[in-house]
């Protein structure tokens, strides 16, 4: 449903970063960031999603697996590149008084949307992004 | 002496003479008629049976002909009917085997491409597929009524 809400442009999907448990939310945020540099937002997003691997080493290979500049991908980590954009989007998200993740809102109004929904949007984003990339 | 001797070749001619016209005797002459009547008739029997096994044979092969020929126009159109059946199905199988060939031929594409199919057919009927975007943490027409966020941590 959601899926062909955004596909019909009746609706439009949006990520907002929580750093909730300390560096490592950091990094894994900056990480999609610095993916998203070069095309792949939402390949980061997705992995990030699934893996419990949020070191350093880890966001470059996986920058490696995707093909990106591991060089650039590992300086934008490295300089925090997108520290001020993912600690904008925490701060205003607890100052709406959002804590618990995750947490979806419709037109600023909390509701009930499953995951089943959220994981249809993200899909939709992956192969969007892939399409335009 | 003589005259004994004339006498005895007198009578051996008569016996000769009554032996040889025994043929008129009745008796032996039916039966050599009824030898030759039945010789004959079984030359006619075994005529006739040779014809009849001829003309039986024959009728036998022409009935056979006759049972092939009515077999053959029967079997053709059955063959006939057969082999339309046959190329019919090959006619049905052809196009079948052709559309499989097409649809194998064109499977690569339509599964390449069903959803931008159905995409370029969103676009057709709402118009909208131009103002979508992929870009960061972002996805859908940035004007769209409705805003979904999701606010999370990867952890």
């Amino acid at each position: 449903m959601v899926d062909e809400l955004v596909r019909t442009g009746l609706a439009r999907f949006e990520y907002q970063h929580i750093l909730n448990h300390g560096p490592p939310s950091v990094l894994a945020a900056l990480a999609v960031e610095c993916g998203g540099d070069q095309g792949r937002w939402w390949d980061f997003h997705d992995h990030y999603m699934t893996t419990q691997d949020f070191s350093r080493d880890g966001a470059v290979a996986l920058a490696a697996s995707f093909s990106l500049d591991t060089d650039e991908f590992a300086q934008c980590l490295d300089s925090q590149k997108h520290l001020d954009l993912v600690e904008g989007q925490h701060r205003r998200a607890a100052e709406a008084g959002i804590n618990s993740t995750p947490t979806v809102r419709i037109n600023g109004e909390g509701g009930a949307v499953s995951d089943a929904l959220i994981d249809q949007v993200l899909d939709l984003a992956s192969e969007l992004e892939a399409e335009e990339g | 002496m003589m005259l004994k001797l004339g006498l005895i070749v007198a009578a051996a001619g008569l016996l000769l003479a009554a032996c040889s016209s025994g043929g008129d005797d009745p008796q032996p002459a039916p039966e050599a008629a009824t030898s030759s009547a039945q010789s004959d008739a079984q030359e006619e029997q075994a005529a006739t049976s040779y014809r009849a096994g001829q003309s039986e044979s024959t009728a036998g092969t022409e009935t056979e002909r006759e049972n092939e020929e009515a077999a053959q126009p029967s079997a053709a159109p059955a063959d006939r009917g057969s082999e339309d059946t046959e190329q019919s199905a090959e006619q049905s199988a052809q196009p079948s085997s052709e559309q499989a060939t097409a649809q194998s031929e064109a499977e690569p594409a339509a599964d390449a491409e069903p959803e931008q199919q159905a995409m370029v057919g969103q676009i057709i009927e709402t118009g909208h597929r131009a103002g979508l975007f992929a870009n960061r943490n972002s996805v859908g027409d940035p004007d769209a009524a409705i805003v979904i966020t999701e606010y999370s941590d990867f952890l």
